[in-house]
């Protein structure tokens, strides 16, 4: 009986090595990539964008110019976001 | 029964209005069911570690298994560095999980429905990241902004490009939460009213109104899930940004 116990104290031992041997890789989140909406990314680029621009045109009272700047490029931020969570694929 | 799908949405104050100076501090049908869920997650808890044992029964093991598979998801995502962050991590999932499954219940109100419940979360996310990772590495984090190999003509437009990016980061996590709970209500609203239209036919729409319910399930805790992970490559990012 004692033997079995020792046995299984062993096998607990040997079992807490492995994980703590494990080493924390960064995972590439691709379950992530997939299940994320794509057109999301490009949304939220130009939502943050267009509202900056909007908040700057409104604090140097100039018509539509710093909206129009910011949301191009709140575009090609939301780009860069899916280029890159695509490219973890 | 309601005329639009939309108006299952409507946040409603409960009681007089509160201001606060300027602010509207009203108690609505929003904040009575995120004080539900909260009680109700705190019932769970106090149900289920009521009698603990080393081997866990029923009831223990379902509080254990949740710790688990939000252990397993920061695990995944994050460095130990940052697992000074693992309880709200869990407190986040436990939260949505359970907002998102009581929002489904019949004559509930689903509080992760509001952009700006799941926006100002997110965004706080977003804040606390920042504010952590400059305490931990010192303005050595802003370099986040800064992608390496690119030449000096360019930087300021990179720069401000890649604060965009991080902050849509930010709004499209909040958005997904919000756009998913929303699209799915609507959808069960609109096939739902189908039924009683329908007359006899109604049997078609009320079969694909109980798809869509288990659908919707499936849903709520895909979408907790995904917020956490979420959560824990954002926290990741405190620490460990190259």
């Amino acid at each position: 009986m004692s033997n079995k116990a020792k046995e299984i104290d062993e096998r607990i031992a040997l079992l807490k090595k492995q994980i703590e041997e494990q080493p924390y890789k960064q995972k590439k989140n691709s379950s992530l990539a997939l299940v994320g909406n794509v057109v999301l990314e490009l949304f939220a680029g130009i939502i943050v964008g267009g509202s900056i621009g909007y908040f700057l045109d409104k604090l140097f009272n100039t018509v539509f110019v710093f909206m129009l700047i910011f949301t191009l490029l709140g575009l090609v931020a939301g780009i860069l976001n899916l280029y890159r969570k695509l490219k973890d694929l | 029964m309601s005329s639009s799908p939309i108006e299952q949405f409507k946040v409603h104050t409960i009681g007089s209005d509160i201001f606060l100076g300027n602010l509207n501090i009203s108690f609505t049908n929003s904040s009575l069911f995120m004080g539900i869920t909260v009680a109700l997650i705190m019932l769970f808890f106090y149900v289920t570690l009521k009698r603990t044992s080393l081997v866990p029964g029923k009831l223990q093991a379902m509080s254990e298994l949740s710790y688990d598979f939000v252990a397993g998801i920061a695990k995944e995502n994050m460095s130990e560095k940052a697992k000074i962050f693992f309880p709200f991590v869990y407190t986040l999932f436990m939260f949505f999980l359970f907002g998102n499954l009581i929002g489904i219940v019949p004559y509930s109100f689903a509080f992760t429905s509001q952009l700006v419940i799941t926006c100002t979360i997110s965004g706080f996310i977003l804040v606390l990241t920042t504010i952590y990772g400059i305490y931990k590495n010192g303005f050595r984090f802003l370099k986040v902004f800064i992608p390496s190999g690119v030449p000096v003509v360019l930087l300021p437009l990179m720069f401000i490009i890649e604060v965009l990016s991080y902050f849509a980061k930010g709004v499209s996590m909040g958005v997904r939460l919000f756009a998913n709970i929303m699209a799915g209500h609507i959808m069960i609203d609109i096939f739902a009213g189908f039924i009683i239209a329908l007359g006899i036919f109604g049997v078609l729409p009320f079969s694909f109104t109980v798809i869509l319910y288990a659908f919707e399930m499936l849903i709520a805790c895909l979408q907790a899930y995904i917020f956490t992970i979420l959560a824990c490559i954002f926290f990741d990012q405190a620490v460990n940004f190259h």
